[in-house]
Order: C-alpha cells, then structure tokens, then sequence
C-alpha cells in the first residue's frame, strides 16, 4: 500500500471554527489501485 | 461492465452493473471484508488493524470513472451512455456488532464531517451530478454485509426522485414569491405537530403528512441550507443529537435493531443555481410495518407509482413518540 498524498488535515472553513473537531485524513492506494481513506478525529479519545 | 440505458417511457436512465452479481453475500463475521486486517488473519477491504472512520472505493461498483463506451450502441429512441460515476463505501467504525443507533453522538457527528467532506469532493468531480449519501441497513432490506456501513453514489445525473422534488421545489417558489416548499412543509409541520417526534435547536425529525411507509421519518435543517457541507457547526452537533434520538427510538419501537432505508436529498453538484430550492435532509424509510410483518413495494406500488398505505402517519408518529418520551 502506498500513500498517495501526505497526510493532511481539514481545516474549518465555518463560523464556529474552535468547535470544529480536527481531523485527520489519509488517502493511500489500495492493491488493486482502488483508494481507501482513514478518517482520525482527534476528539474520540475523549469519546463521550 | 457499467452501462446506462435510456428508458424513453418513463424518462430515467437504468444503471447495469452486471459484475455486482458476484458480489460478496452474507459472509460469516470472522471473514467479514469491512473489518479491519488482524495481524496474521486474512486481507481485508481495510488494509490496517484498527479505524476510526474509512472510506474505500467499492468493490463492485454501480458506477465507474473509467466505465467505457457501451458496446450496445442503442438506438436514438433508446440511447445507452457509459455508467461513469463514483461508487464509495463509507465504514462507520471497526466494532463489527455496532450500528448507527448504538455509537456515541461524538462519532456520529464525525461521520457527518466524513459525509459532507465525501459531498464536497466528489461533487467538485465532472461526471458527478449528484452525490447520494444512503445506508441500507437490515437484512430485510437486502444488504449483503452487516459490519456498520453506508454507501455514497455519484450519479452522472440527477436521479429521478430528488429531480422530481427539486422540480416541484422550484416550481413552488416561483407561483410563491420565492418562497421554499420544504420550509413552509417543516413550519406546517410544526404548527400540526401531531406527527413532530423530535424537536432539536437546529433540526427537526418528524414522521410527514403524506408518509410512504409506515414508520417513515425525515430530519429537516430547520434553516434552509441546501447541502450537508454547508450546515455550521451547532448545526452539525444538533444533527447528530437528533440522529442518535431517533435511531434508538427506531430501535426501541419492536425491540430489535430495526432496518431502514437512510438517504440524504441536497442541492445537485451539476454547477446549477439551487439556493432557496434544495433543502438539506434526511429521510428514513422503515420497512417494518409491524414486529413480523414487512411493507413490501407490490404490484401498486411498483407497477403504478402509487403507494397504498394502511397506517396514517398520525397514528405511527404517536407510537414513535411514545417510545421516544418513554425513552
């Protein structure tokens, strides 16, 4: 698996940007050349 | 294969995707392909031991980027086009047994994040026209993997049923001095409130005057946004808060988890002015009508379009809002 593009992260285009949770995005190839993208939230650790 | 042909009698295009035939089928939990790769277990779809939210490109897609030109040319009465579009699976968590209803408010409201990121991506794609984001979840309603998932297509046209609203929205607004169906539909509503279940700060679930299905709900952006990836944040965490009610709710109503049918209608990606006519929701469709017995889409149904109903939607959203106060 490769990755495609750095790792990047989403960053709030909205009013509220403090209440944004960040995240992180991932996009990497797959074997077959499909992609597949991992989502990590930095807020789930404090998950509720 | 991915091909589209022209229905010149009804005026919608029908997708073919013939290699979804051998599509993975109920498999065990120990093989399930949507799990994350166990060091020394089998490959799956997720190529790492643990995920919070992922999204892959599927499988057996209805429709390709690189779908080419049919070899069945069609006629000029009954076109056919390349099925080219954007076919996502999108992976709510890698706990195997969990499902919409039994995960924390937190990570629903980071799935909405995911879901309007996917809306802005592949919206900005050519050949997409419309992102559909759904969920089919149940094996009454025909899913063939059970680990917690939904499903995003990008249409390269505008389908049928969202075109058929957007073009009686877009009428209403012109004969009402621009005024938003959809708006003046939730205000009703909420004047009624008979068939109201949930009344959040920012949306509004509700079981609607003319329900198709029995236990059929949708969740209505109380301000008129038209896509999920241009609702703000308040927006964004009340969503998630009525989602989570709701789905529980859902759940409660014959003690088990109950399947549905989730799907999202917004403002096309097709580069039209849809500002005031589409309005950002959500509606559910139960197929349950009782604990045992299912709504089925019968001769009615499906060979004229005309739903037959035997619960009026006063009576489902009392039983609905019953669990809910109970809850």
């Amino acid at each position: 698996v490769s990755t495609l593009d750095a790792s990047w992260w989403i960053t709030a285009g909205r009013t509220n940007v403090q209440e944004e949770p960040e995240v992180k995005k991932e996009r990497e190839a797959k074997d077959d050349g499909r992609y597949i993208i991992f989502y990590t939230f930095e807020d789930e650790e404090e998950e509720d | 294969l991915n091909q589209l042909r022209w229905d010149p009698t009804l005026r919608e295009w029908v997708a073919y995707a013939t290699h979804r035939q051998d599509r993975t089928f109920l498999p065990p939990a120990e093989y399930c392909p949507l799990c994350p790769t166990r060091p020394g277990g089998f490959p799956t779809e997720v190529p790492r031991e643990s995920y919070e939210i992922a999204v892959f490109e599927n499988r057996f897609p209805s429709f390709a980027p690189n779908a080419p030109v049919p070899d069945e040319e069609g006629s000029v009465l009954t076109p056919t086009a390349p099925g080219r579009g954007i076919c996502e699976v999108v992976l709510y968590s890698d706990d195997h047994d969990a499902t919409l209803a039994t995960m924390s408010e937190r990570r629903i409201r980071n799935l909405i994040e995911v879901w309007a990121d996917r809306y802005e991506e592949l919206g900005a794609s050519e050949e997409v026209e419309y992102v559909f984001i759904f969920e089919n979840k149940g094996e009454a309603i025909g899913v063939t993997l059970h680990h917690p998932h939904g499903q995003i297509y990008g249409y390269p046209f505008i389908p049928p049923r969202p075109a058929k609203e957007l073009e009686a929205a877009r009428e209403y607004r012109e004969h009402e001095e621009g005024r938003c169906l959809h708006c003046d539909l939730l205000s009703q509503e909420h004047e009624d409130a008979r068939r109201v279940l949930i009344k959040g700060e920012h949306f509004t679930a509700f079981v609607p005057f003319y329900a198709h299905f029995p236990f059929e709900a949708h969740v209505y952006s109380r301000r008129c946004a038209p896509s999920i990836a241009d609702l703000e944040s308040a927006e964004r965490r009340d969503l998630a808060s009525v989602l989570k009610r709701l789905l529980v709710d859902y759940d409660s109503l014959f003690g088990f988890s109950l399947p549905y049918m989730m799907v999202m209608h917004q403002a096309p990606t097709d580069g039209g002015a849809y500002d005031g006519i589409a309005h950002f929701h959500i509606e559910f469709y139960p197929p349950n009508r009782t604990a045992d017995k299912l709504k089925y889409l019968a001769g009615s149904e499906t060979g004229a379009g005309a739903f037959i109903m035997d619960v009026l939607p006063e009576v489902s959203a009392e039983t609905l809002r019953g669990k809910i106060e109970g809850s």
